[in-house]
């Protein structure tokens, strides 16, 4: 009969995945503000949540190979959804107002807010997938041009909703994603998104980006694998963009505009279009950079040399874009498989170093 | 094998697949007309014509990539001219493209393994929680994908990507690919398109042994007459989107209509020469 694999060694691997990944989010969320110095940790907290996002975007457009150019909207729909519940049902629940400041100390509390987070991914889900039904028929260019209309008009709505800020946007969220929620929030998404590339449906949005024709002569429904692809997405930047709401504090219709967009689009790029590994130190790294040019200011001969930090961002976007060849081959992703790969490789390249020398 | 290449000519009491009156238009142009075909089970049919006649139009309208303009095809008496493409695979027509349409970028075993997704029997929750039923489920997938590339001599290329495999072993893996969604009639597109002499004896002795080992029924386009006149049980003629001939190889050979539609008006010619 067919191979079986055996459940104790099944679970005992998926138990020791979840310590690890649990010492992961642990290290994240405890141990970095510990050891990094503090003007590091605000440029990288962003860099961190830009990789949830970001993650979101790459399951679109690196595995799918459906481009959109708007996801800072549905990363604003969460944030706008979560950081409105904090700002307008949570003061009610938990009496949170002036001289009273919001704060996460009681596990009712707790629960609110991820509920809020959840909420915003949620709504963001919903609109990935209202966005999807008729736009996902588009390929290429056409589909990235309607997702750009769709984000320009979720800017220009918020712009003149007076009840949501208008155009100076939602202030005073409470700034409740700290560390250890971003580590659990990252390390989720990693989760949910290599279970989902490493099975049957990750499998069919990379069919779909190859060749949705024959893709679809092999029983794959690709009208529903895209719609379902853009509303996990969606879900996902926008619970990343509930998460950047209660870091920043605010949250403006200018962080949905198509610029931000393409911040993001450049991350998944980078990370070589589809490698989770890569998206994710893409985004890491782009994130801080506004952040640490910041630090520059010390340095005024060498600020004075550049004159504007954007001209230093974009001759280093342009170098990354040139070099990302180097490290980001083609899909390739920090796996276990990866790990095991490279030490037989190891071990052969050393045991053949030593094969003459015994001989 | 059922079919009885003499009297096929007459109604197939045992068909896999029948098209009745099958028409599809674009614009005023009548790709196909009126045609009707049916297909025997465990048969080898060949679907034949000067370039432009028709056949891949017809592979279209059987897989639901174009809709019928009017007509019915059944697959085992049940209707599908109206399904989707991947509903209909579902059903167990499987096909190959004329300009192969492989997954280029993903590697030999991704292919294979991909077509075979939808008969993973699990779904979105047990690929996120991947917990014992995620891994026999997959064990049983990795195991039907690397047999059936044992099987046919790809096993050596499993980890390349698609894109880089010869143009015969591309051909070869293509049809892997549709069999590996276990399908009940294989459409083949002018699978020896491009290949030399010996990758078709190659091609050919595949097609008859997949033909038996998974009992299948075969519909094939092909342009090289060799192969179609030793492969096929029955072969329909198109000419113009019309059928004007049907039968086997022999009686095909020697119809005047055929041999006009192939070579023009003129002398008699020996349509076997080609």
């Amino acid at each position: 009969m067919a191979y079986r694999p055996d459940p104790v060694r099944v679970y005992g691997h998926w138990l020791l995945a979840a310590a690890g990944l649990s010492l992961a989010a642990a290290a994240i969320g405890y141990g970095i503000p510990k050891v990094l110095p503090t003007f590091h940790l605000d440029p990288l907290a962003l860099g961190l949540i830009y990789a949830v996002i970001a993650l979101g975007l790459n399951i679109v457009n690196g595995q799918a190979g459906l481009f959109s150019i708007g996801h800072a909207a549905f990363a604003g729909i969460g944030a706008y959804t979560a950081g409105g519940l904090s700002t307008m049902v949570g003061p009610r629940l938990f009496g949170w107002g002036p001289g009273m400041p919001a704060q996460l100390d009681s596990p009712a509390a707790a629960v609110f807010f991820m509920a809020s987070l959840l909420a915003g991914g949620l709504v963001a889900a919903l609109f990935g997938y209202l966005v999807g039904i008729p736009t996902l028929r588009l390929r290429g260019d056409y589909l990235a041009i309607a997702t750009l209309g769709f984000g320009e008009i979720m800017r220009v709505v918020l712009d003149n909703t007076a009840s949501l800020g208008g155009p100076l946007g939602m202030h005073g969220i409470p700034r409740f994603t700290t560390y250890p929620v971003i580590g659990v929030a990252l390390v989720l998404t990693l989760i949910v998104c290599r279970n989902i590339a490493t099975s049957v449906p990750g499998r069919c949005f990379v069919a779909l980006r190859e060749d949705e024709i024959a893709a679809e002569s092999l029983g794959i429904a690709t009208t529903r694998v895209k719609v379902n692809a853009m509303a996990l997405s969606a879900g996902i930047a926008g619970i990343g963009g509930g998460l950047l709401a209660h870091r920043l504090g605010s949250y403006m219709p200018v962080d949905l505009s198509w610029v931000r967009s393409v911040e993001f689009v450049l991350m998944v790029v980078l990370g070589g279009s589809g490698s989770i590994t890569g998206t994710v130190i893409a985004a890491i790294t782009l994130g801080m950079l506004p952040g640490e040019m910041l630090q520059l200011t010390k340095w005024p001969w060498l600020q004075k040399l550049i004159g504007n930090k954007m001209v230093v961002y974009s001759v280093l976007l342009i170098v990354m874009m040139l070099v990302r060849s180097l490290w980001f081959k083609g899909g390739w992703e920090l796996s276990f498989q990866w790990m095991r790969d490279s030490a037989a490789r190891l071990r052969r390249r050393l045991s053949r170093r030593e094969g003459p020398a015994n001989g | 094998m059922a079919s009885d290449p003499g009297h096929l000519a007459a109604p197939v009491p045992d068909a896999m697949l029948e098209l009745q009156s099958v028409s599809r238009f674009f614009g005023g142009l009548a790709a196909v007309r009126n045609l009707d075909m049916a297909i025997g089970r465990g048969s080898i049919h060949g679907l034949i014509g000067p370039n432009g006649a028709g056949k891949t139009t017809v592979f279209n309208l059987i897989t639901g990539a174009t809709p019928l303009s009017s007509g019915s095809i059944r697959m085992e008496g049940r209707e599908i001219g109206h399904l989707a493409p991947h509903a209909i695979n579902r059903l167990g027509v499987a096909r190959t493209f004329q300009n192969i349409r492989l997954f280029k970028g993903i590697s030999v075993f991704e292919n294979v393994r991909t077509a075979g997704s939808w008969r993973s029997g699990y779904g979105w929750i047990h690929g996120l929680v991947q917990g014992y039923t995620f891994h026999l489920r997959e064990a049983e997938l990795h195991q039907r994908t690397s047999e059936l590339l044992d099987e046919f001599g790809l096993a050596h290329r499993a980890k390349e990507p698609a894109g880089a495999l010869p143009y015969g072993e591309q051909r070869r893996l293509e049809i892997l690919r549709a069999l590996a969604t276990r399908p009940k009639l294989l459409l083949l597109d002018e699978p020896a398109a491009g290949l030399n002499a010996s990758e078709t004896d190659a091609l050919m002795q595949l097609v008859e042994r997949i033909l038996e080992q998974y009992e299948l029924t075969i519909l094939v386009i092909e342009h090289d007459m060799r192969m179609v006149m030793e492969l096929c049980d029955t072969i329909t003629v198109l000419d113009l989107g019309e059928r004007i001939c049907e039968g086997d190889p022999a009686a095909v050979r020697n119809d005047p209509l055929v041999i006009q539609a192939y070579l023009g008006r003129g002398d008699t010619v020996d349509a076997s020469d080609q």
